[in-house]
């Protein structure tokens, strides 16, 4: 599995089909899709994620998920649980990954894994 | 020695800053901010406390007020964390106005007397600045005051999704 991450609109789901040459077409967008896609882009919409099901499914899946936790601290419960839940996801899927790339203005800086990616 | 962990929400920082100071020899002391008050903060508090569980942290409360503390010298101190440090100072009872040089002050005091002190602040600048004014004047004197502990600090680092990023010292 592969992770990358990076704030919203930084280019991540580009990269990904720029360095794989797969088509939109080829990315899920929800977790039951997920489970036969090369692709599963916006992750972060799915704080309750059970990735142990989906990597079990899909062992070499690419995941894109949006950083979420870089504000001040919401007011709302609701919205405070959802953010720490995207951010101990991301750890749980960071920690598994043989390769972590964050995407920065289109650009990459590689977190975890070796060399050059394709 | 000082040492700077920032990160986003649940990005690991914690953890990381835990095992800095964890793996020191010398009697380590975790400085807790944070002001119990719903079952929420209860719940965080709890977990945190599982994380040092058996590690031989000795927890100190100090919401407020660290330059008045006498922290007990040449110890491996864990303070978090930052922010919340700076919010019961700035809307506490002692007020806003030098909130960031009481805590500046306090937070290189307690570097001087530690061994080493690890602060665990949070990446709180990239959510917009759509806030109320007075969250608005808090997030700006916050971000001055940790520039100013990064450039006394040996190390800062990032950790994002439990990955250590160095921005400055040794990693780097």
């Amino acid at each position: 599995m592969i992770l990358i991450i990076g704030g919203a609109g930084q280019g991540k789901l580009e990269y990904v089909l720029q360095k794989t040459g797969l088509g939109p077409e080829q990315v899920a967008r929800d977790p039951e899709t997920a489970r036969s896609r090369p692709v599963f882009a916006g992750v972060e919409q799915w704080p309750e994620l059970e990735e142990n099901e989906l990597l079990a499914a899909n062992p070499e899946i690419i995941l894109i998920c949006d950083e979420v936790g870089s504000g001040v601290v919401p007011a709302d419960p609701e919205q405070r649980l959802r953010r720490e839940q995207v951010g101990r996801l991301c750890c749980r899927l960071a920690a598994r990954a043989e390769r972590v790339e964050r995407i920065f203005c289109g650009l990459s800086m590689v977190l975890k894994g070796e060399g050059t990616w394709n | 020695m000082l040492i700077l962990v920032s990160g986003g929400a649940s990005s690991g920082k914690s953890a990381f800053a835990e095992a800095l100071v964890g793996a020191r020899g010398e009697p380590k002391l975790y400085l807790a901010t944070m002001q119990v008050w719903d079952a929420e903060s209860e719940a965080r508090v709890e977990r945190h406390r599982a994380m040092r569980a058996g590690k031989g942290f000795e927890t100190i409360e100090r919401p407020a007020d660290l330059a008045g503390f006498a922290l007990p010298e040449g110890c491996a101190v864990l303070l978090e964390d930052l922010p919340n440090l700076f919010a019961n100072e700035y809307f506490g009872a002692a007020g806003a106005a030098g909130a960031a040089e009481r805590v500046l002050r306090g937070v290189l005091r307690a570097a001087e007397r530690s061994a080493l002190l690890a602060v665990v602040t949070g990446n709180v600048y990239a959510g917009g600045m759509d806030y109320a004014a007075q969250t608005r004047a808090w997030l700006a004197e916050l971000a001055r005051l940790e520039r100013k502990l990064a450039a006394a600090a040996e190390q800062v680092w990032e950790v994002v999704c439990g990955i250590p990023v160095g921005w400055k010292g040794e990693a780097v």
